[in-house]
This record gives structure tokens, sequence and C-alpha cells, in this order.
């Protein structure tokens, strides 16, 4: 082509030629720059004011795209709230926090390699976050690899702590939110209190609803011989119309439902299954043998309020009621005003993720990953969910949530909880090496003899 | 089982099926006419349901909300024919599907700074339920059956009772020769655009009392969508409706006699079709 | 061919920059360059869309995760069979497929590799589900894997082009301009589909393992269709019809995304701009601009 016949078009396709080619080579320098190498100076006992590091870094991975891009919202009030708190009060050592988020995609490949470059290129000190079990199995095992701590604040799946920590030895990885003990175990001490004895499931279909639904049918069929389960419903997630699924549950004729559903899944369903009376068909005197894990979400209460109907037996990682103690009150009050909504199970679980890194740091004074380890095993750390004690065999933290009934109360924006129900944690978070249930039949007299 | 339990599942199913119908006539209707393939037919159901949100939270009148919604939909697809699809309609099939993926992740991040993350709900607006087969079939579950019936009506007399669906069933069916007779191609693919856009955002709005509006709604419902359409064959308005018959009962029944499998049945349906017929159902080889 | 080698040989030295994160970010270039360019066999030379390559590229990261997870098989063994298992689908589904055109073929492709997804999901006890297979050993210190995957990505693309370059090749290319003529003349064109499927489908295994063994981890996101699309995009943005136009975009395409997600949690809203920019503006793809440039840097005589 002769240069003058060179048109208006191809002079922006070559100018934009250029700035992609810039942006590219700008690109490859960047990523292969040399990262700013900080050194952590020696312990040196005497100097008083030396800072470990200028900022303690953490990376803090979540879910912030697609439907359930509000979990990863969710968290970064509880982390980023933290974090003001502690740069406001003097940092860490005179350190201060920063905490760089990113988006996992929902996708276990994208949030290994958000690790890495939070790791090996934004200098990170620390990861927390990671709302799915798919993610969070192969984001453990690469933590030895780029040998920084994992702080677990949401992913549920009992196989990374009881297979990937206590089988497999990866010490770096602490989950400080309850697993799906509290979706299948603790729901099943709640199930045996009430009258129902043919129960159904309808659950997402994948990992987190089947093991939910083994370990309820487990326990329960311990602590109660007499029920039945007759029936089970997986619905995908995204599913716009719950009615097959709610119908051809009704149609076995339940008493009681176990559903761990969650995300906007669940406001679909409560909102379908009201409507079609699947409520009205597990009554009992008390309220609704409707036994929901993660029903007490603060986006479920949001989106829902009085609609989810009153009765309801929910839980969630946190409750933000429970405990009654200085320090909720403190973190709930200091959530309201920053952001305006009521803390949710994720977000209490991502200040204390940062709270703990201080803490973690001020101990020790030092930012070697042996030393964080053995200090967190068998560590108790106060929390806003109250005392929780890192067990060292599987770095589950030990802590109880409580199941409650759902009360529509004017007072509040959003449903509160009435009938708590907790049970001593360390009776249903199972003991290694987890073959084994812990000895429920003491413990299930003790329950019994309450109600 | 009981016979009673077998129909009073179909009928529930009935309503999925118009469900994915609403979703995919749009789909069809727009492929049948523009040969576009359009991936983000899901964006534009979200856009609808957020539209329709916003509109019933200024007016709070549903029906006029929705109505409001779906044309704002119709408009954004108007202007994304206008400037976007328009300059590929000569190209190869797979540069749509890269486009409209592109503006798939474009609408998302949108609704995302607009709306935020949270997904919303507006209060339920088909609320009750009538008894049948002695047991209760919810209101919403019928209202969703009766949109569906109204959709396939409204496409019906468009195509068929107007001068406008004249012209673009002349286009449809022979391009060449429709513009011989002095047919506007620019003004008939950008209202038949329009018009698929429309359907959409109908549908993101008609669904949006029975569930919320979220971002990333569309990506779960647009597989449906596609494997409907495909099924029914591509650019077959019957097709579409037929075959989405087929999966609403392949899945409510499904969820009856095979809960577990569930998840793998429309692919299931999906893959014996092809291989018997490949250009699907009603669909032209 | 100078510019290959210059690139080749001066990733050579990646490794010894020390940038572990590079390393890393490297590595998976390398291996969905490999995908990029076998998925391009089937597009760019033979003009067919498959719109479910996910399926062998899954297909050989599950078996070799299954093999050596599950029933203790030599890593090397795993290899082996995952890159076997993606040949023997990719023939099935080339018998299932072929006959099809365009949309319809990647309709049936598509459908293929969900069904494969379904199964990912659902059988649990074998492919983990949702949370997938963890623990796959490398075998390898990402220092060394990354000139393995090198050497292996270098060598299966050279099998590639010349294969592209070879008589099939320009059959394939012979039936996608004109597909009467070459039937007329003598081929049989399933036959040269289902060849070029082969090489296609066994490549693309050869990155699944690759990545299997990179991340040591595989789960049902990469049987999703969503991962079918990446090839396709990644082609589009390099342009088809030039060997290496795969391999270049899917240098753009990581390191883009690579930066964009770092300074906003709105990254798709960026990308998705850059893909239309790119269908709008640039339709021969990065390596139809530079050709372009060549060619009017020699006719123009400048």
């Amino acid at each position: 082509m002769p240069p003058e016949e060179m048109g208006r078009r191809d002079f922006l396709k070559y100018t934009a030629a250029l700035g992609v080619g810039l942006v590219i080579g700008g690109g490859i320098g960047y990523t292969l720059r040399k990262p700013e190498v900080q050194v952590v100076p020696e312990k040196k006992p005497v100097v008083e004011e030396e800072k470990l590091k200028e900022t303690i870094k953490i990376g803090h991975i979540a879910i912030f795209s697609g439907p359930f891009g509000t979990y990863g919202e969710l968290q970064k009030r509880g982390s980023q709230l933290a974090m003001e708190e502690i740069n406001a009060s003097g940092g860490i050592l005179g350190s201060k926090v920063e905490i760089v988020y990113r988006d996992s995609a929902a996708k276990s490949a994208e949030a290994v390699k958000q690790v890495r470059s939070l790791v090996e290129n934004e200098g990170c000190d620390f990861i927390i976050g990671i709302d799915s079990s798919g993610v969070v199995l192969g984001v453990a095992e690469v933590m030895p690899e780029v040998n920084k701590l994992l702080f677990v604040t949401h992913a549920a799946t009992h196989r990374l702590t009881e297979e990937l920590v206590y089988k497999k030895g990866i010490k770096e990885v602490f989950r400080l939110a309850v697993p799906v003990y509290q979706d299948g175990i603790m729901a099943a001490f709640i199930a045996a209190q009430l009258p129902a004895t043919k129960w159904a499931a309808v659950h997402p279909d994948y990992e987190y609803g089947y093991a939910s639904w083994e370990l309820f049918q487990k326990t329960l069929s311990k602590l109660r011989p007499d029920v039945e389960f007759v029936a089970e419903a997986w619905a995908k997630i995204g599913t716009t119309d719950f009615s097959p699924y709610i119908s051809s549950i009704m149609e076995k004729k339940p008493e009681g439902i176990h559903t761990v559903e969650w995300g906007v899944d669940l406001f679909t369903f409560v909102r379908q299954a009201k409507q079609m009376g699947l409520f009205d068909a597990v009554k009992y005197e008390g309220g609704y043998a409707w036994i929901n894990p993660m029903g007490y979400s603060i986006d479920a209460m949001e989106a829902l309020k009085n609609e989810y109907p009153e009765g309801c037996w929910v839980s969630g990682r946190y409750v933000w009621m429970y405990p009654d103690t200085a320090l909720n009150r403190k973190f709930v009050k200091a959530h309201l005003d920053r952001w305006g909504h009521y803390p949710a199970y994720s977000g209490e679980t991502s200040y204390t993720a940062v709270y703990l890194i201080k803490r973690l740091i001020e101990l020790t004074h030092s930012l070697d990953v042996d030393t964080h380890i053995k200090t967190l095993e068998n560590m108790v750390i106060y929390s806003p969910a109250g005392a929780r004690l890192i067990r060292k065999e599987d770095h589950q933290a030990i802590y109880e949530v409580p199941y409650g009934q759902i009360k529509h109360d004017p007072n509040y924006p959003i449903p509160v909880l009435e009938n708590l129900k907790a049970v001593p944690a360390q009776e249903y978070y199972r003991h290694p090496p987890f073959e084994e249930m812990p000895p429920f039949t003491e413990l299930y007299k003790k329950v019994m003899s309450k109600a | 089982m009981e016979l009673q339990a077998i129909a009073f599942q179909l009928i529930i199913g009935l309503a999925t099926a118009m469900l994915y119908w609403i979703v995919s006539s749009g789909l069809t209707f727009t492929f049948g006419v523009t040969r576009i393939l359009n991936f983000a037919h899901g964006a534009f159901y979200m856009l609808g349901a957020y539209f329709t949100l916003t509109f019933f939270e200024v007016l709070h009148n549903y029906v006029v909300a929705l109505f409001l919604g779906a044309l704002c939909v119709g408009l954004v697809g108007a202007l994304c024919e206008r400037t976007l699809i328009s300059q590929i309609y000569h190209l190869p099939i797979h540069f749509q599907l890269v486009l409209t993926f592109g503006l798939i992740l474009i609408f998302e991040d949108l609704v995302r700074m607009v709306w935020g993350s949270v997904p919303k709900m507006i209060s339920a607006q088909f609320v009750g339920s009538i008894p049948l087969f002695g047991k209760t079939l919810p209101m919403f579950s019928l209202y969703i059956i009766l949109a569906g019936i109204a959709i396939a009506l409204l496409m019906y007399l468009m195509l068929s009772k107007t001068y406008w669906g004249l012209q673009i069933r002349a286009i449809t069916s022979n391009p060449e020769m429709a513009m011989c007779c002095g047919l506007n191609p620019t003004f008939l693919y950008a209202t038949a655009f329009m018009f698929g856009a429309f359907l959409a955002g109908l549908g993101g709005g008609l669904t949006l009392p029975i569930s919320s509006a979220a971002p990333g709604m569309g990506e779960n419902i647009i597989i449906y969508a596609f494997i409907v359409t495909v099924i029914g064959g591509l650019g077959s308005i019957k097709g579409a409706f037929i075959s989405a018959l087929i999966i609403g009962a392949v899945e409510s029944l499904g969820a009856l006699f095979v809960p577990w499998l569930a998840i793998a049945l429309p692919y299931i349906a999906l893959s014996a079709v092809l291989l018997l017929k490949p250009e699907g159902i009603f669909g032209e080889a | 061919m100078m510019l290959v080698s210059l690139v080749v040989l001066s990733s050579l030295l990646i490794p010894l920059t020390g940038n572990k994160y590079a390393l890393y970010l490297s590595t998976k270039i390398w291996i969905l360059v490999l995908y990029a360019i076998a998925f391009n066999v089937l597009f760019g030379y033979s003009g067919l869309l498959s719109f479910g390559h996910a399926l062998f590229f899954s297909g050989s990261a599950y078996t070799l995760a299954i093999l050596v997870t599950r029933l203790n098989f030599p890593l090397a063994l795993g290899f082996v069979c995952g890159i076997v298992i993606s040949a023997l689908f990719s023939i099935a589904v080339g018998v299932l497929s072929l006959r099809h055109r365009e949309i319809h073929f990647a309709m049936v492709t598509l459908a293929f590799s969900m069904l494969f997804w379904g199964i990912v999901m659902k059988w649990r006890d074998v492919t983990g589900g949702e949370d997938g297979i963890t623990g796959v050993p490398r075998g390898l210190p990402l220092f060394w894997f990354y000139y393995f995957s090198l050497a292996v990505v270098v060598l299966s693309s050279y099998f590639i082009y010349r294969f592209v370059k070879s008589d099939l090749g320009l059959i394939l290319e012979g039936i996608r301009e004109n597909e009467t003529r070459v039937q007329f003349s003598g081929h049989s064109i399933l036959k040269y589909r289902l060849y070029a499927m082969l090489v296609s489908g066994t490549f693309t295994g050869v990155s699944g393992a690759l990545w299997a063994l990179l991340d040591r981890t595989v789960t049902p996101t990469i049987s999703h269709w969503t991962f079918s699309a990446v090839p396709v995009i990644v082609t589009l943005i390099g342009g088809p019809q030039n060997f290496l136009g795969p391999a270049v975009s899917t240098l753009i395409y990581v390191i883009v995304q690579d930066i964009i997600t770092k300074y906003t949690l709105y990254w798709q809203f960026i990308f998705g701009v850059a893909i239309l920019a790119v269908v709008l503006f640039f339709r021969g793809g990065v390596m139809g601009i530079v050709e372009n440039y060549i060619d009017s840097l020699m006719k123009g005589g400048r």
C-alpha cells in the first residue's frame, strides 16, 4: 500500500497496534521485573522501635465477579475494617497494614495464579480469604511452594483440614471458619431435637451439598435411629425455577427439610418453597422443621427480609448476636458504622484473620513462617465470634456457632434469631483422625434434656 | 408412582419449559433473521431484570416496570447492533461469538458498577396457589406458563399480522430477493436485533418476581437457551418452543425419578438429538 | 523463523531472572500456547470451529491425575496415558461430529465436552466432583519443569508445523477453501478432517497433561465450555491464518489479563473492551497487522 493512500482507518489501526505493542512490551517488562526485595532485619531486642517491614502486606482472594461476587464484598468489609482500625492505632509493631484484593472468579487455577502473583510479585506476607471448596483445595496445595500462611475465611470443605492439613501435612494452611461440620453434624443435633422423623434434602448439586447431606444423615441416624431420609433433590447452581425440585420432594411427604442452598439460589428457593407450601408441610408446634445451615447469611437476610418464615432453623459460620461479649458488640457496632450493614459471617472471619496476623507478629516479632506455625498451633484467640482454639492436628479453629429460629423484629432492619442453641464446639468438630464421629451419646442426652 | 404425581410434575415442568422458551425465543429469532448467534443474549436477560427492578422501585407497578425495562433492553440491543454487530454481518461465525462474548464481560461489570454486586429482589408478585390434582400449583408457575404463551402469541402476531413481520419473513427466507424488492435490510436487521433483545429483557424482567437480579444471572441461563435453541434447530421459533417443552419435561421428570443425574440430563438430551439430527428438530441442514 | 528461535532462546533465560512468579506465569503461557496452536489446526487450517476442546484438554489432565493419585501409576506413564486418552477422545468425537459444518459442528463438540463435564461433576468417587483432584505430583521443581514444558511445547509445535505444512495440511486448507473441488479430486474429506482432529486433540491433550502438573490440581473448570472458549478468543486475537498468531496472542492474553487483574476488580470490563477492539479494528489479528505492515513496507518501498 503506497503511503499516501493510508487512510484514517489505517492510521487508527497502526496507532492502536503500536499501543497494543507498547502494552505488551511494558507488560512483559513489568512481569519480569525483579520484585523489590524487602530485607527482613534480624531480630534485635535492643532496638525497640525497629520495624519488621515498612508495610505488612496481606493478599485477600475472594469471589468478586459473577453471581456470587457479593461474597467477596462481604469479606472485604471485614478485612478492610480491621486494616483501618489497626492502621489508625499505630499498625503492627509500627508497620502499616496493606491489603491487596484479588478476584478468584471462583476458579481454582485463577486463584492459584493470584496467590503466586501476590506472594512472588507483590511481596505479600500472608494470604487470606477463599470462598469455595474447589478453589481452596487447589490453593492449599501451592502454599508450601510459595511458603506463606493461608488463613481460610469461608470455604467449608472438611477435606481441606482433614486430608490436606492433617493427613498430608500441609502446615501452612489454617481455617478460621467452621467447616461443613456446622452444616452437617451440628444441623443433625438440631434435627434430633425436632419431632420430624422423615427428612428430605434440597441441595446445590456440587461437593458442598453432598458433603453436608452425608454428614447430616450419618449423624442424625446415630442420634435418632427412628428417622428416615425419604427424598433428595439436587438443583444446579443458578436455578431459576425450583418448582420441579420442590414438588418432587413434596411427593415423598417429608416432615423435615435440610437444605444448604446459599446465595442467590437460596433467595429463589425460599420464595418459591413458601408459595408451594413446602414450609407448611414441615410445620411443627414450635416452628418449622426446616434447617438451613447458612440461612443466616447477611445477603440472604437483606434480600429476603421477612419473607423468610419465622421459626425456621438457620445458622452461619458466625451470627452477629452471638456471643454477647463486649468485643463482639464493639465489632458489630464498628461494622454497622463503617458500612451500614450487619457483619456477614465471612466478614467476621476476615476481620479476625487480620487481627490474628497482628497478634501473631506481635507475639513472635518475626515474619518467619515456621515460627508462626508453631505459635499458632493450639493457640487460643479472642475474636468477635468468641474464643477460638486453633487445633494443632488439623489447623481448624474450634469455636461454637449457634443455630437459632428466625424472628421478624420491627426494631431491626433484618430478621433476628431467637431460641439460640449452641453445642460446645469440640463435640461436633470431628476429631482427628476423623474416621470416627465424636462420642455423641453423652452429649446427646445433655442436649435432649435441655429441649 | 401415581399417575397424578407424574401429571402434576409435568405441569410444574411446563413452567420450567416456558422459562426456557422465554429466554430462547429471542435468541433463535435473532439468529433466524440476522444469522447472528448472540452470546450476549444472557447479558440482555440480566439487564432486563435490573431495568425492571429499577423501574419497579420508582413506579411500584410491576407490569409497567416490566415493559419499560424490556423496552430499555431493546434500545440497548439496537444500539449494540448499530455500533457493533452491524460491522460483522459479513464475517464468519466465530467473530460473532467473540464479539458478543466481549459484550457479556462489559455488561457484567457495568451492572456491578451501577447496581452493586449484592443480588436484589423485589417483593413477591404472584402470591398464592391453586389446588390441582390434590396438590398446590403455585401462582408463579401459572404466571410463567401464561407469560410463555403470551410471548408465543406476541411473536406470532408480530410476524404474521404486521407489515414489519411480513418484511422480516421475506428477508429471512430469501435475503437477496427481499432486497431486490426494495426492503431495507439495515432497518430490518436493526429492528430484528432490537426485538430479540427486547425478548431477552422481557425474560429477565419476567423471572424477577420469582427469583432475583444478580450479576452473572445470564451466565447460567444462556447455556440452557443454547441447548434449547440447538435442539429445536437454530433459527426455528417453533423448534425452540417444542424443544423447551422437551427440556422442561426431561428436567422435571428427572428431578422426580433420577435426581442424582439432574445436572447432566440436558446435555444427554442435546448429545442424543445432535447425533440423530444434527440440524435440530426443525432446523435446516 | 529467526524470530521464533530468538524468542525460544531468550525464554530459556527466564528462570535465571530468579522471579518465581514470572517463571510460573511463563510456564502457564507455554502450556496455553500449545493449547491454542493445537486448536488452530482444526480452526485455522481446516476451517472447523470446535467449541469443545476443553474435552481433550481436561480428558488428559483428569486421566493423568486419576492414574497417578488414585492408582499410583508412575508419573511418566500417567502423562502418556493422558495423551492417549485425548487421542482416543478426538477420534471418537471426530467420527461422530465431522459430518457437520460450521455452527452445527461447534454445537456437537460443545455437547460432547459438556457431557464430559457432567460426568466429571457427577462421578465423584473417581473425579472428586466439583472439588477436583489435588496433590498431583509434579516430579520436578518448577525451575526444571519450566524447561521440560518449554521443550515439550516447542517440539509439539514443531510437529504441528510440519503437519500443517505437509501435503496433508495443504489438502486440509484446500478443503477449507473449496470442499467440492477436493472431493472431485478423489480425496475423502472425512478422512483428512479426522487426521486434523486427531492431531489437534492429541496435542491439546499434551497441554492438558502439562497443566495438571503445573497447578498440581485438576478441577471441572477446565472441562467447562468457558474453557473451550479460551483458544477461540486467543486465536481470533492472534489471527487464525498465521501459524504463530495463536501463540503470540496467548502471550498477550495472559499478560494483559494479569496486569488488568492487578489494578482493578473490574477486570472483565476492560477485557471486554479489548476484545471488541480486536474484532472491530484488527480482524486479521495481531499477526495480520504485522503481515500487513511488512507487506506495505515491501510494496511501498519506503
